[in-house]
């Protein structure tokens, strides 16, 4: 039995392996189009034409007088022809209205306001006199960031959508680049997002990156070794194959009609972007909606800030886990049923082989490898064999998705990727226990029915 | 079994250590690597556009004379970032001879080959933008012909490079592309808005075209070209099918101040539609002004909040001739139309005027003034009292505060505490 499940994990594990060099490649060649049409791409004429979609972008915001004052001015700042911002201040209990308020001057308005989604009780609507297309909501916490996104859909009036993060600092060109690629074919593409880095070591000013250092701590480096991992090795694939699972609530792009139809995002889950681009991808398979497209572009289009302690870290990748577990299990009937096409055949079940039950698999490997040795019924040799094969799949796929990204992308300098390449080799030893004890231990609190959208607390900037 | 395979996964541990050994190496190479020929390469591209530019600065023929000794050291790459960058915008004169100069020293032929039969999806996507901006006959010839091809990137990038050739020809041809799908028209008429004026003329023709897109998105050009000639096509499609035509034809009569449509858009103000109605309230409001408040000021009752507010912009332009709707509106309508007079009365900023009114002491304004305060504050919306309040002097701030003791004790003591 023993030796059973010992030949079980080890060839789950080497499965995951493929599937993550077979998707890198998909990527590598996705990244590689996306990389010419970019330089194709007129973006001096986009940014003055009349014709350019006008896009709203709503701000969530709660608890974040770190950040806000940044992420407000980058957007403020974006190279677009027509956009609004909306700004919800979710309750904050610290001095983030306050920084609004000097910042963009704000007024109290009367604007007429109807809650379509149950978003919470409103205080207030603020118009900015300085900066006449920009609104602040101020509501009632306990709606999760979900509510406070329902609350800003009440007022948005463009076509499109825009959510991003209130620490998340957008790049100059962020929606020139991402929306060219639906002005291509607006009737098609309902959802939009790419890439984004952590902010942590930067240089900011008044929402402008001012240097771009990338940090040399383990946890930082590690965090980013991740995110290339994730966007480069996973989601660009998956999103040439139109099956991208998410388009992270950090920078994500919506059809304005469509998360109508859908109903809004949702208040249940820990948190709402995962959940709610599966309920997009069924309510258009549902409805029949031919050749519709979720797009996940390799674009760097801003910079969020990272959990910088251990503890931040867990609780983040807790949420993370939660959210993973709550949506496959809610949507768990698309797991190889052909009707979802590759969502429900390539990407589904990843998510609930790996991100779902892999904890299980990973904990349950090393609990019954390192008992069958104690107990003598595996040798040192094949216990060595699984130790080795543990400590190297996950860094050949590393250094795969390094060698892609830097080939896509020119943002990184070559001596952070070779300190990452380096990170890659050691990665076994510190790091994914940190994530494989937060997985497991989200797994737990989703099993308890926790559905908390707890936030990590952010460190004071120095920079 | 368990021994061959612990042996077959111990054959795996060596394949990724060597795999590994083999992907750090290339890995750090590659971007080393990388690194310096890119940097290289951007100085050398920088060179190349510098010594250029010092060759038309000394005299314009001396450019024409040393470049196809440059060119022939140019990669398509380079003649790429050259030819994207270097138009135009900077020196029109500059842009034609660096054109002239590769048509003369490029081996045209290839690239019009490229453009029109590489297999390599990328490299023909690349010859098509190159021969987009050398704009030979030719070449518009090919792109063209690529706007039949089944890949829908080919058919993008050729659509891009036709736009380089500003002329009616091609503006009518990327205008029919829309009715076939193979092209968003938001994306035709943002590459049609920096033609010449002579596009117009093809796009008048079709609004006649049976497709509705078509229709629609001509007529949106054309508001945006303020082509005058466009009146008569456009007061026609305000009966048209399509909703989407009918409020741009409305939208279309209201930038172009056409005086002869106000029957038509006076039918709109009844269409089943909001946004019909909306945008024949702002075509009415943008031609007949002030004028425009008697035959719309119904629509500030409208169901609609869109039409509300475009109606409320228009009273809040012309406060003075809207005052006996937006006072009427103040007392009869329901709170979303009495919040759009309040918000008419601040975006007018005339909370000051009524103070003046009250503090100069005309019985006749004063009392009339007084009444309007009254109706504000009672609405229990926002419009900036304190605000306004607390640019007056001690004294008159004071007098006003006395009158808005008398209508509400509760809040005239509110804001003597802030």
């Amino acid at each position: 039995m023993i030796k059973f499940l010992f030949i079980f994990f080890f060839s789950y594990f080497a499965l995951v392996m493929v599937y993550y060099l077979a998707l890198g490649v998909i990527g590598l060649f996705e990244g590689q189009k996306k990389k010419i049409e970019e330089a194709a791409e007129d973006f001096h004429l986009m940014a003055s034409s009349a014709f350019t979609i006008p896009i709203s972008i709503i701000i969530p915001a709660h608890n974040e007088e770190v950040w806000i004052a940044d992420a407000v001015q980058s957007v403020i700042g974006l190279s677009y022809p027509q956009f609004e911002v909306i700004i919800v201040d979710d309750g904050s209990t610290d001095k983030t209205l306050d920084i609004l308020k000097e910042l963009l001057e704000l007024e109290p308005q009367t604007k007429p306001y109807v809650d379509h989604f149950n978003a919470g009780k409103l205080f207030n609507i603020f118009i900015s006199r300085k900066y006449p297309f920009v609104t602040v909501l101020s509501k009632e916490s306990g709606h999760k960031k979900a509510g406070a996104l329902n609350a800003a859909l009440n007022l948005a009036r463009y076509k499109y959508v825009c959510t991003i993060d209130a620490d998340t600092v957008l790049e100059q060109d962020a929606l020139l680049k991402v929306m060219a690629h639906v002005q291509k074919d607006p009737d098609k593409v309902i959802g939009i997002g790419s890439y984004y880095g952590l902010i942590n070591g930067f240089k900011v000013y008044s929402g402008r990156i001012v240097e771009r250092s990338f940090d040399l701590r383990p946890l930082i480096a590690y965090q980013n070794l991740e995110y290339i991992r994730t966007f480069i090795g996973n989601r660009i694939g998956w999103s040439s194959m139109n099956a991208s699972p998410i388009i992270s609530g950090g920078f994500a792009i919506w059809r304005r009609d469509i998360v109508l139809a859908v109903g809004g995002f949702a208040e249940y889950y820990s948190s709402e972007d995962l959940e709610f681009t599966f309920r997009v991808h069924e309510y258009l398979i549902k409805n029949r909606v031919k050749g519709y497209r979720i797009i996940m572009l390799p674009y760097f289009v801003g910079w969020t800030y990272g959990p910088a302690q251990e503890r931040a870290l867990i609780k983040q990748r807790n949420r993370w886990q939660r959210v993973a577990d709550e949506s496959v299990m809610r949507y768990k009937h698309a797991i190889f049923n052909p009707r979802y096409g590759m969502l429900g055949l390539v990407t589904l079940p990843y998510f609930l082989l790996y991100e779902c039950l892999g904890v299980f698999f990973e904990t349950a490997s090393w609990i019954i490898t390192l008992w069958g040795f104690w107990a003598g019924i595996i040798s040192f040799n094949v216990f060595m064999t699984f130790f080795v094969f543990m400590f190297l799949w996950q860094t050949i796929v590393s250094l795969f998705s390094l060698l892609i990204f830097s080939r896509v992308t020119k943002v990184m300098k070559a001596s952070y990727i070779a300190y990452l390449a380096t990170l890659s080799l050691v990665e076994f030893f510190w790091y994914r226990w940190i994530i494989l004890f937060a997985k497991l231990a989200g797994t737990l609190d989703y099993l308890k029915g926790v559905r908390s959208h707890d936030q990590f607390i952010r460190s004071s900037r120095t920079n | 079994m368990f021994a061959n395979t612990v042996i077959f996964f111990r054959f795996l541990d060596t394949l990724l250590i060597a795999g590994i050994v083999f992907l750090y190496v290339c890995l750090l190479a590659y971007v080393f690597l990388k690194e310096y020929s890119e940097s290289r390469y951007l100085r050398r591209t920088e060179q190349i556009k510098r010594r250029l530019w010092d060759l038309f600065m000394e005299s314009p023929k001396g450019l024409l004379k040393t470049c196809p000794v440059l060119v022939k050291a140019f990669d398509l790459h380079q003649i790429f970032d050259i030819a994207r960058y270097e138009d135009e915008r900077y020196s029109q004169d500059f842009g034609r001879q660096i054109r002239e100069c590769m048509m003369s020293s490029l081996d045209m032929k290839m690239i019009e080959r490229l453009a029109a039969r590489s297999r390599d999806k990328w490299e023909r996507i690349e010859a098509v933008i190159i021969l987009g901006y050398l704009n030979t006959p030719q070449g518009v010839r090919i792109l063209t012909a690529d706007l039949k091809h089944k890949d829908e990137d080919v058919v993008y990038f050729s659509i891009l490079a036709l736009s380089h050739n500003k002329t009616p020809q091609v503006a009518g041809l990327l205008l029919k592309l829309i009715a076939k799908g193979t092209a968003s028209g938001q994306k035709i008429v943002s590459l049609l808005e920096d033609f010449p004026s002579s596009v117009a003329v093809p796009a008048c023709a079709e609004l006649k075209n049976p497709d509705a897109l078509v229709r629609y998105w001509s007529l949106k050009l054309l508001t945006r070209l303020k082509f005058a000639g466009a009146a008569t096509g456009a007061a026609e499609l305000t009966k048209d099918s399509s909703a989407d035509v009918r409020a741009a034809a409305c939208e279309c009569l209201g930038v172009l101040g056409a005086k002869d449509a106000r029957g038509v858009l006076l039918d709109r103000l009844k269409d089943d539609l909001w946004f019909v109605r909306m945008f024949s309230v702002r075509a009415l409001g943008a031609i007949f002004g002030s004028e425009a408040l008697g035959l719309v000021a119904e629509l500030i009752f409208d169901p609609s909040w869109p039409v509300k507010e475009s109606v409320e912009k228009l009273m809040a332009q012309h406060i003075e001739k809207a005052m006996p709707h937006l006072e009427r509106c103040l007392v009869s309508g329901d709170d979303m139309t009495r919040a759009s007079c309040v918000t008419a009365f601040v975006d007018a900023e005339y909370i000051p005027k009524i103070f003046d009114d009250i503090l100069s002491g005309s019985s006749h304004a004063s009392q009339q003034s007084r009444r309007l305060l009254e109706e504000l504050i009672h609405s229990h919306f926002y419009f900036g009292l304190k605000k306004a309040l607390d640019k007056l002097e001690p004294g008159p701030r004071e007098d006003i505060l006395k009158v808005v003791e008398s209508i509400d004790e509760a809040l005239a003591k509110k804001i003597r505490t802030l």
